[in-house]
């Protein structure tokens, strides 16, 4: 269990790293200058000039990159250029609700994914089961903006029960902030679900095969509940894997979905960002982003071990007969 | 004559199976997938020849008409132009990304693989990362970034989506090839005297050939969409380049007044992702039949 | 207490299992012995509904004068674990990793006794401690991985027995085990049994193990009964062929080497290999194989009862029929 949570957090500094400098290296190397991205092509020499001696673009490339590193842990970041706003407030500010959104759009997804996949798979000849399997394929081919679209068409211009876009703050009104965040989670779990659905089927279907359902069949169960009693916790299990790999694709969806329903979050800031060519807070932003999802990974790794008592308890155990 | 109607009987029996019994063999997700893919194909193609009306054209007196008024099969968009020649239209862009991109990640990525399948000790540890990172650097991510560098348009998107496919086609690549590494005849190829390399080309790479086939058909899915979901934000594909997701982008504001806008460039990338996907699924069931587990019932 | 008459078992229309007839009293042990594929494992299962999925049994189970054969999935799940326990072979597969193994064992306490979860678990507790696991109460706690493997076998029998079941069905309980070990589980099963007054219907290919635990045993060969009957008489004085030569390749102990027909004998084989299903020869399963098969064989073979309970069906035995030959 140590050795796991070792290795989880080498995973987690490594990747950080990694990903950090193909950030930093992305933006030098495919635009040669820094300065020339924030300032536009038509920018004096002048004017550029200024700026790299205030970005501190004229130090070496790796002292910049430490020093950003630096700057990470020390809570300053430096400002936007266009609307002067302090970008690590600003990326503090906005966490929370990104972060909720994800979170909640992954339990979510997990349940009903859970859910679907065990009754598909318990009906997995007939025909229930084959419809869950093509709808699955449908909302696998779904693309999540799309499905915001046509819920916001649907739910909120047709039958008006739920607002197209705008936040109001929890602290204002939790219920309406719940109201604001219902289209959202759901156009960003059609997609989830339908993948999440087809490894639990997957899952319990492996599980009909293992010794122990029959023991729980000479207990006392029928087939079917001993699949759904015993295969349960391990296709969970096994779910809460998946689930973790497509954290990162969650959250490029929910960069996104912020867009569409007009969320005050780490992706409308982002896309502002991108649009005003603001380089310095594109960085730290997808630096940000990308470390929130290594640092969910972590945490779902842990988790796993926790939650599987092989790896739990791994020591041998007794040794008399 | 007996005899002779005995032969000619015969003659028929050993006739090859026809087109429709072959046809009927195949699984069900293969031909739906090539057929949808075919579409795709086909619309893409030959869109850039010929589309209903010309793509850019604008005709302000006929801005948001209906599907199926005056002509227009699916309808005008805000500035009058026929929405069906734009949806060809995007279909040959998003073709064309998706087909760039997957060739363009697949020799890298694979290269990757087979290097990290087959090193020891740290080079195999670092590769192993930079392998992994990628869980953490999805593709639209990284297409922001670079649009931040470079500026938006195809271009971006096309070198987001190598990004984010190297280090993907490397992790699938990592676990068969180690598996065939493992094998005796690989074994007995190095006590020859061969070097890494040849062993990883001569036997590991056509083992794992069909894997990566099926491969590339699920990515040309994850470019399709992320291709779409980067023309949405304004970050790919600009004018007069065509593309889906910029299409639905426009339909937004006109939810309300005109709402078959988004419905079909939103369904023609849900058609073509879906074509791929089942592809793949097919592909995958008829190179390796173990794998499905068809056989298991629970009730 | 329990009657089989006629047990069919076909999967994929081929004839798996047909067992004639086969009698247990209560309390009594029956060793069900064959060789890997024989149709032991099948028989036993199929009786109390845990047949692989599409195969079908027709014919006639009456488990204390109740039928089982036609009852639903969940009327015959309702008599398992109340009325009949099963033992299986892997004790660590057969085992939920993910679950604590007090909470296993006391699963057919709540699902048939009703009983709520902290009286489950005491109940669960002291039958581990009946099947003499030390430390009862933290072993409940612990997991399958944690455990030895005779330990986890006693588990699985603790669970079995957990609703005093009238009948214990063990499939090859032993095989996975440790020499050491297998003698100490027949030991618990046979102690079992008789403070229990609990049937036992031992599977197994080992004839050295159904010496030790059963009363009676029956000989299986291509899912058809070859023998029956008092388990020394059978073994020291086989009436069928195949018996005989079972024996033969299995002297285990010296006091089933002093077979008459043995003495002086090496180890024999026997010849020839176990048929697929669907290809077994008409008439007597094993006359194919047989050195003493007679052109009769072929056809149907009447049974030689011998007043001991003894019956077989063999033209060309290797005793004598006793007082009583039944014809038919």
């Amino acid at each position: 269990m140590f050795r796991l949570f070792l290795r989880s957090v080498v995973t987690l500094i490594g990747s950080a790293l990694i990903g950090s400098l193909v950030v930093f290296l992305l933006l030098r190397l495919l635009s040669g200058d820094v300065a020339t991205i924030i300032l536009g092509k038509g920018a004096t020499p002048e004017a550029l000039a200024a700026l790299r001696d205030e970005l501190g673009l004229n130090r070496s490339w790796p002292q910049q990159y430490f020093d950003w590193l630096f700057g990470l842990v020390r809570g300053d970041l430096g400002k936007s250029y266009a609307a002067q706003y302090d970008i690590f407030h600003e990326i503090w500010s906005r966490l929370g609700l990104t972060f909720s959104l994800s979170v909640g759009t992954l339990l979510f997804s997990a349940i009903v994914a859970l859910a679907a996949g065990i009754y598909s798979a318990l009906h997995v000849r007939d025909w229930r089961g084959g419809l869950i399997d093509v709808i699955a394929q449908l909302g696998l081919a779904i693309p999540t903006f799309w499905a915001a679209l046509l819920l916001i068409g649907l739910v909120s211009v047709r039958l008006g029960w739920l607002p197209a876009g705008g936040y109001v703050p929890w602290s204002e009104d939790p219920v309406g902030a719940i109201r604001s965040l219902v289209l959202p989670i759901l156009a960003l779990s059609i997609p989830m679900i339908s993948l999440l659905a087809r490894y639990v089927r997957s899952s319990m279907l492996e599980v009909t095969n293992e010794d122990y359902i029959r023991t729980a069949m000479a207990k006392g169960y029928t087939r079917p509940r001993a699949v759904v009693v015993h295969g349960t916790r391990n296709a969970s299990i096994q779910l809460l894997t998946v689930a973790t790999l497509q954290f990162g694709t969650l959250i490029a969806g929910t960069v996104v979905i912020e867009n569409i329903f007009a969320l005050p979050g780490l992706g409308k800031m982002l896309i502002e960002a991108v649009g005003n060519r603001e380089a310095v807070v594109v960085q730290s932003l997808v630096f940000v982003v990308m470390l929130m999802i290594l640092v969910l990974n972590f945490i779902m790794d842990i988790s796993y071990g926790l939650l599987d008592p092989r790896i739990r308890h791994s020591s041998a155990g007794g040794a008399h007969g | 004559m007996a005899s002779e109607t005995a032969g000619a009987s015969m003659a028929g029996d050993i006739r090859s199976p026809s087109l429709r019994q072959r046809l009927s063999r195949l699984p069900l997700s293969f031909l739906v997938g090539a057929f949808l893919v075919a579409l795709f194909v086909v619309v893409g193609f030959v869109s850039l020849f010929w589309t209903p009306y010309p793509e850019g054209a604008l005709s302000v007196a006929n801005r948001l008409k209906a599907p199926l008024t005056d002509g227009y099969m699916f309808g005008t968009d805000r500035m009058g132009r026929d929405v069906l020649s734009q949806v060809m239209a995007g279909a040959r862009n998003s073709l064309f990304v998706s087909v760039i991109s997957t060739l363009i990640a697949l020799v890298p990525g694979v290269l990757l693989g087979l290097a990290a399948a087959s090193a020891r000790g740290l080079p195999q540890i670092l590769l192993s990362r930079v392998a992994d990172v990628g869980v953490a650097l999805p593709g639209v991510l990284v297409a922001l970034v670079v649009a931040t560098a470079i500026g938006a348009g195809n271009l971006a998107s096309i070198i987001a989506i190598v990004v984010w496919f190297v280090p993907l086609v490397a992790r699938v690549t990592i676990g068969p090839a180690r598996q065939i590494l493992a094998r005796e005849f690989v074994e007995a190829s190095y006590s020859y005297g061969r070097g890494r390399w040849f062993v990883l080309f001569r036997h590991v790479l056509p083992n794992i050939g069909p894997l990566i086939i099926v491969q590339g058909s699920v990515m040309f899915a994850s470019a399709i969409l992320i291709e779409a979901s980067l023309s949405y934000l304004g970050v790919g594909a600009q004018r007069p380049t065509p593309s889906w997701g910029r299409l639905l982008n426009e339909a937004l504001p006109l939810i309300d007044k005109a709402p078959s806008l988004m419905i079909f460039p939103g369904a023609a990338i849900m058609i073509s992702v879906l074509g791929f996907n089942l592809l793949g699924d097919g592909l995958r069931t008829m190179l390796d039949p173990q794998q499905q587990s068809g056989s298991a019932r629970i009730a | 207490m329990l009657e089989i008459r006629n047990l069919k078992v076909e999967i994929g229309g081929r004839e798996i299992v047909m067992i004639d007839a086969l009698d247990l009293d209560a309390g009594e042990r029956l060793g069900l012995v064959g060789e890997s594929g024989s149709g032991k494992t099948m028989s036993a299962m199929s009786a109390v509904g845990l047949q692989p999925q599409g195969a079908r049994v027709t014919g006639s189970v009456k488990l204390g004068g109740r039928e089982l054969i036609g009852l639903s999935d969940g009327q015959l799940a309702q008599l398992r674990g109340a009325e009949v326990g099963v033992v299986f072979q892997d004790p660590l597969r057969s085992l939920n990793p993910l679950m604590r193994v007090g909470s296993q064992v006391a699963e057919p306490l709540r699902l048939h006794a009703g009983l709520s979860k902290s009286a489950a678990m005491e109940r669960a507790v002291a039958l581990l401690e009946e099947v003499r696991l030390p430390d009862p109460q933290g072993l409940a706690r612990r997991y399958p991985h944690q455990l030895s493997g005779g330990q986890r076998q006693r588990v699985l029998i603790a669970m079995a027995i957990a609703c005093s079941p009238k009948l214990l069905i063990a499939d090859e309980p032993t095989t996975a085990l440790d020499v050491t070990v297998q003698k100490d589980i027949l030991e618990l099963l046979l102690r079992l049994s008789r403070e229990r007054g609990m049937a036992l219907l031992f599977v197994s290919h080992n004839l050295g193990v159904i010496r030790a635990v059963s009363e009676k045993v029956a000989v299986l060969y291509g899912g058809h009964l070859m023998e029956i009957g008092p388990v020394d008489e059978v073994l020291r004085h086989p009436g069928h062929r195949y018996t005989e030569a079972l024996v033969g390749a299995n002297p285990g102990r010296s006091r089933v080497a002093d077979l008459p027909s043995q003495q002086g004998q090496h180890l024999t084989t026997i010849e020839g290999a176990v048929p697929a299903a669907g290809r077994f020869p008409s008439g007597c399963r094993f006359r194919n194989r047989c050195a003493f098969s007679l052109p009769g064989c072929a056809g149907d073979i009447p049974q030689t009862r011998l007043a001991s309970g003894h019956i077989f069906r063999c033209l060309n035995p290797a005793i004598e029929g006793g007082a009583d030959v039944a014809a038919g």
